[in-house]
């Protein structure tokens, strides 16, 4: 090709780009957000599992844990000296003995009564070598004189009850600690309380202390009831558990590898569990914006067949006269990625904070993730390619006849059919909607292709929503279970068993701020299933006490059967009528034994959480507990406050919560996801306006002569832009219910999957009508009013000029 | 279309007098690429006073086109101004302008300009609707059997050819039933027998009391003018009746 001629052609793409230079932005700014959303959202599978290594290391996390039973205490000093006798001692380069013991925490400020079961954990002062702590506010332990009673307060439950970092702590054991600073040890990187069981961290108290100060505060000076043990790398770890095993088994003690650990199994567990749920979000974006990109950029080149055509007349070779349309693919391609990046860049970051914030770790490590930036990157240049060369090669291989005869709107035959049935029936109406749906209806496939991608950003809109709306869902149903009755009575729990007619309990019932009590059972027991086992919490109630019962569903089981939350006959495989084989601790001569039984299933109850189980007294008997309680279910006579203080320190009490306090948990995780959601939400939000932006230009370029014609009659421009409003919003519209059917089934695949990450939840996929209402109203009226954006434009077109044009 | 537009569009109208009056005093039309400027339009007095039809005649580029977008107010003039019925647009108010449109003015284009998305008897009632004319739809059926096409009253643009469409958009134009009609080369994809048949149309509408502008490069033509007026390089060369007197549409040759 002569130089000369190449000049023209790169003057010419250069006329195109500035004459187009917005609608090129905006479309690069839709593969920008795809490909950034991609990036961004891809990332935090790596960035957990990185911080995850560097917190545990940084803080000398154990490898073994030595754990006595509950209520067991052995003289400091034993349990050191039995790691000293094992064969292996050698290979164990550091042991530490600590204290941990169950209290209840009275960390009320002037304002607010905070009382709320926890744990003292003592430990060395200074840096421990073992599972150190990480001070996240004030001191650490070393600050103190061990004479004096301080400590450090668990730093997610201090900030989630705004407390200040250092203040009072009262004991249930009537002693007093001033702690100096907020922090915690790697086992309470989250906390979840006793028995395992999820509990928020806010309504758990942990408290670091020295080991002396531990022990006298909790009244257990000189005893110890926990080991941990780090050992030299590269050694059989589990020949030492054996060994400490063995040399425990007379104490009772267990032996735990740190991979069992519950919070660290959690912790890598739901890094990998959870980006299942971003990837989901990542590809819905990325799809959304690709198809819109696809569908634009074809749409783009489409109006320039006519050009081709001639061309084609004028026996240009058709290789040259790809070029053109083929750089306003490239043109965006490469706008869209450099600008892709930045947004990956900022997803990213706001994907990091809110994970940080979510998971408080000593060290969180967000780095950018050079291999999902080059995927997204090569798949934001290759798609405008692709979109640019299927029209272009239509183009080109049609015959010059019929490109220069083809107007824009000789569509596909059923278009015609339409258009011609609908012109012999008369819409009712307002002559613009008539006219906008027609519009609508001569190109079908247009239609279909613009609303499909408003459907996909609407997607992902509709399966962040539905996300919330399911856990809101789960959290009523667990709420209003809870509630049915009485819903303003406490838990007193014990801290053993103990008669009906003994002293605690009596205390109890003749407390005056007690209207009403009924003491039960709550007995840890796992239920046995073939997949996996499930740790469950059995309550044993009087099935005829006033105060609460389970709702029962298909009670057609025996009456001493057990009561199963739907979610575990579900993940059982079980019915009422059928048996659950159950493992569960029985009252023996020298204390307790676990035995497995098998239980019938009398009935289902509706609380999601799977954990609860219910039993009526009558079948009290197969734990061997028989007229034993450690739980006393009580309603206030005054205020909850008034009762906590009152129920607060007395003999056997070790925790007063309100019934619906779990309720709490699941609100609080909630509230923490939102961030991550809302991030996701922003991103749709914004790729929906895009699109619809997108749209509205083409679609105006498209009709630039019409419009003009119609300024020629007089026709006012708000009439115009009505017209095009109206078609703009039956796309939406039509965009938008896809958009919710898509979100629908998204949701329905990630809660399919959220099984793992939130195992002892019931998730059903729900989407609530304010969601449905909210985006139909939202989407439609988005893509409605994306045409007011060119307003000036059209106020100030160059009539003249566009009625010229011999398209 | 449906009444609810009509209605509409009465209801927003400014009161404006419609008549057959144009005005037009020392209008220039300048544009200005790059370095160079294009006179389209120079030193043009124009009066009509009452219903003719006046043919102007001119090569190609010498403005024609230009000068109708001034009296249909679809372009402002650089210099001079422009008077419908004594009332000066080139300072009226947009709205005034549309409404205008509305009701005075009605265009038959070079480039025909239907929307390719009603049928051709849609197109026409469009006309009979923006012009707020009762029983559009009858007027639309009605025009389209006078410019010959009954039997084409549910096609597409597209599926008409030129001389078809050109037909369909004189049948819009003069379905708006306006006292001016500005028609730009009308008879430029015609044979001979349906370019006689819509002249006629043409002469029809100007004995029935309207002002008809036709523009053409076609001088016999402007055989059958009341007036013709003669564009050269944006500037009117002359202005009169047809050199050799009026003649019939039937003794016209092309
Ligand atoms: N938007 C414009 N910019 C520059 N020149 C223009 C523009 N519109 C028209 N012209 C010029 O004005 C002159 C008159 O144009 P026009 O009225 O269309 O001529 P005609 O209709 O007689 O063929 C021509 O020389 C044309 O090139
Ligand atoms: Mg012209």
């Amino acid at each position: 090709m002569p130089t000369g001629s190449l000049r023209l052609w790169v003057v010419w793409s250069w006329r195109d780009l500035r004459r187009r230079w917005l609608l090129v932005t905006a479309l690069a700014l839709v593969i920008a957000l795809g490909t950034g959303a991609y990036a961004g959202l891809g990332g935090t599978t790596a960035w957990r599992l990185e911080s995850n290594d560097r917190s545990y290391a940084s803080l000398r996390m154990h490898d073994l844990r030595v754990k006595l039973p509950a209520g067991a205490f052995v003289p400091q000093g034993s349990l050191l000296r039995a790691v000293e006798g094992i064969p292996d001692a050698p290979v164990v380069d550091v042991a530490v003995e600590r204290l941990i013991a169950p209290t209840l925490v009275d960390a009320s400020t002037g304002t607010d009564q905070l009382l709320l079961p926890g744990e003292v954990v003592g430990m060395p002062s200074g840096v421990s070598p073992v599972d150190a702590l990480h001070v996240e506010h004030g001191q650490g332990l070393a600050a103190g004189d061990p004479a004096l009673d301080i400590a450090v307060l668990e730093a997610k439950f201090a900030s989630g009850h705004g407390l200040p970092p250092n203040g009072k702590l009262r004991l249930s054991t009537g002693t007093t600690l001033e702690y100096v600073g907020t922090g915690y040890t790697p086992e309470y990187f989250q906390v979840t309380g006793r028995s395992g069981m999820v509990l928020g961290e806010t309504g758990y108290a942990v408290v670091f202390a020295p080991i002396t100060v531990a022990q006298r505060v909790t009244g257990h000076v000189g005893q110890v009831n926990d080991l941990v043990v780090r050992v030299r790398p590269g050694t059989d770890q589990e020949a030492v558990r054996r060994q400490l095993t063995a040399a425990l088994a007379p104490v009772g003690g267990t032996v735990s590898t740190r991979a069992e650990d519950p919070v660290h199994r959690a912790l890598y567990e739901d890094a990998q569990n959870d980006q299942t749920t971003w990837n989901v979000f990542a590809f819905l974006i990325l799809f959304g914006a690709a198809f819109a990109t696809f569908n634009l950029i074809s749409r783009m080149i489409e109006s320039q067949r006519r050009e081709i055509g001639v061309g084609m007349a004028l026996g240009v070779p058709p290789r040259l006269l790809a070029v053109r349309p083929m750089l306003v693919g490239v043109q965006i391609a490469v706008v869209g990625v450099l600008t892709g990046i930045g947004v990956g860049w900022l997803i990213g970051r706001a994907m990091g904070d809110v994970m940080a914030d979510l998971l408080p770790l000593p060290i969180w490590v967000t780095s950018f993730q050079v291999g999902r930036f080059a995927q997204a990157a090569a798949l934001g240049l290759v798609l405008p390619v692709i979109a640019a060369v299927v029209p272009t090669v239509r183009a080109v291989r049609m015959h010059p006849v019929e490109a220069i005869r083809t107007g824009a709107y000789k569509s596909a035959r059923p278009a015609g059919r339409l258009l011609t049935l609908l012109s012999r029936t008369r819409l009712p109406g307002r002559t613009y909607l008539s006219m906008a749906l027609r519009n609508v209806l001569r190109t079908p496939r247009r239609t279909v292709f613009t609303a499909l991608g408003i459907a996909a950003a609407m997607t992902s809109l509709v399966a962040v929503l539905g996300l919330l709306d399911t856990f809101t869902a789960a959290g009523d149903a667990h709420t209003d279970e809870v509630g049915h009755s009485s819903p303003g009575r406490l838990v007193v729990t014990l801290d053993t068993y103990y008669p009906l007619n003994s002293a605690p309990l009596r205390a109890l019932r003749e407390e005056p701020a007690v209207a009403a009590s009924q003491p039960q059972l709550a007995v840890p027991a796992t239920l046995l299933g073939q997949g996996a086992d499930i740790e469950s919490v059995v309550q044993v109630v009087d099935f005829t006490n006033k105060i609460w019962t389970p709702t029962l569903l298909g009670d057609r089981g025996p009456k001493t059967g057990i009561v199963l939350s739907e979610k575990a006959a579900q993940d059982l495989g079980l019915a009422p009528g059928n048996v659950v084989e159950l493992r569960h601790p029985v009252r023996s001569a020298d204390g307790f034994r676990l035995v497995t039984s098998r239980i019938p299933v009398r009935a289902l109850h509706p609380d999601p959480w799977r954990t609860f189980a219910y039993l009526d007294v009558a079948g009290a008997g197969q734990f061997g507990l028989t007229g034993t309680a450690n739980q006393v279910l009580v309603m206030p006579a005054g205020s909850v406050d008034e009762l906590e203080r009152a129920v607060f320190g007395q003999p056997g009490v070790s925790s007063v919560d309100s019934a619906a306090a779990f309720a709490d948990v699941l609100d609080n995780a909630l509230a923490q996801f939102t961030g991550i959601l809302r991030v996701i939400e922003i991103a749709t939000l914004l790729l929906a306006l895009l699109i619809a932006f997108n749209t509205a230009g083409i679609t105006a370029d498209e009709r630039t002569r019409e419009h003009a014609t119609m300024f020629a009659f007089g026709l006012p421009p708000r009439v115009v832009m009505g017209i095009a409003v109206g078609e703009n919003a039956v796309i939406g519209l039509l965009g938008t219910l896809a958009g919710i059917a898509g979100g629908y089934a998204a949701l329905r695949y990630i809660t399919s999957g959220l099984g793992e990450v939130t195992p002892d939840l019931m998730v059903r996929p729900t989407l609530s009508t304010t969601t449905v209402v909210a985006v139909l109203l939202l989407g439609t009226s988005i893509v409605a009013l994306a045409p007011l954006l060119g307003l000036r434009r059209q106020q100030r077109m160059d009539i003249p000029a566009a009625l010229r044009v011999v398209e | 279309m449906d009444q609810d537009i009509a209605t509409h569009l009465r209801a927003s109208s400014p009161d404006l007098s419609t008549g057959t009056r144009v005005d037009l005093d020392d209008v220039a039309k300048r544009y200005v690429v790059g370095d160079s400027t294009v006179t389209a339009l120079t030193e043009v007095n124009l009066h009509v006073d009452e219903a003719a039809f006046v043919v102007v005649l001119g090569p190609s580029g010498s403005g024609k086109t230009t000068l109708l977008n001034m009296i249909g107010l679809l372009d402002t003039p650089t210099d001079g101004r422009v008077a419908l019925n004594g009332r000066d647009m080139t300072r009226s108010s947009r709205r005034e302008q549309f409404a205008l449109r509305r009701r005075s003015v009605s265009f038959i284009f070079q480039t025909f300009n239907l929307f390719p998305g009603l049928t051709a008897l849609e197109n026409v009632q469009f006309g009979a609707d923006v012009a707020a004319r009762p029983a559009a739809a009858d007027i639309a059926r009605d025009g389209l059997s006078r410019v010959g096409l009954a039997d084409r009253l549910h096609h597409f643009p597209h599926q008409l050819s030129g001389g078809e469409q050109q037909r369909v958009a004189i049948a819009r134009a003069l379905a708006t039933d306006n006292p001016i009609l500005l028609a730009d080369e009308p008879t430029g994809e015609l044979d001979f027998r349906t370019g006689v048949q819509i002249l006629e149309l043409l002469q029809e509408q100007a004995e029935a009391g309207k002002t008809v502008l036709v523009v053409t490069h076609n001088r016999e033509l402007s055989r059958v003018a009341d007036r013709v007026i003669e564009l050269s390089s944006g500037r009117i060369v002359s202005d009169g009746p047809p050199v050799g007197g009026k003649s019939r549409t039937a003794d016209l040759r092309w």
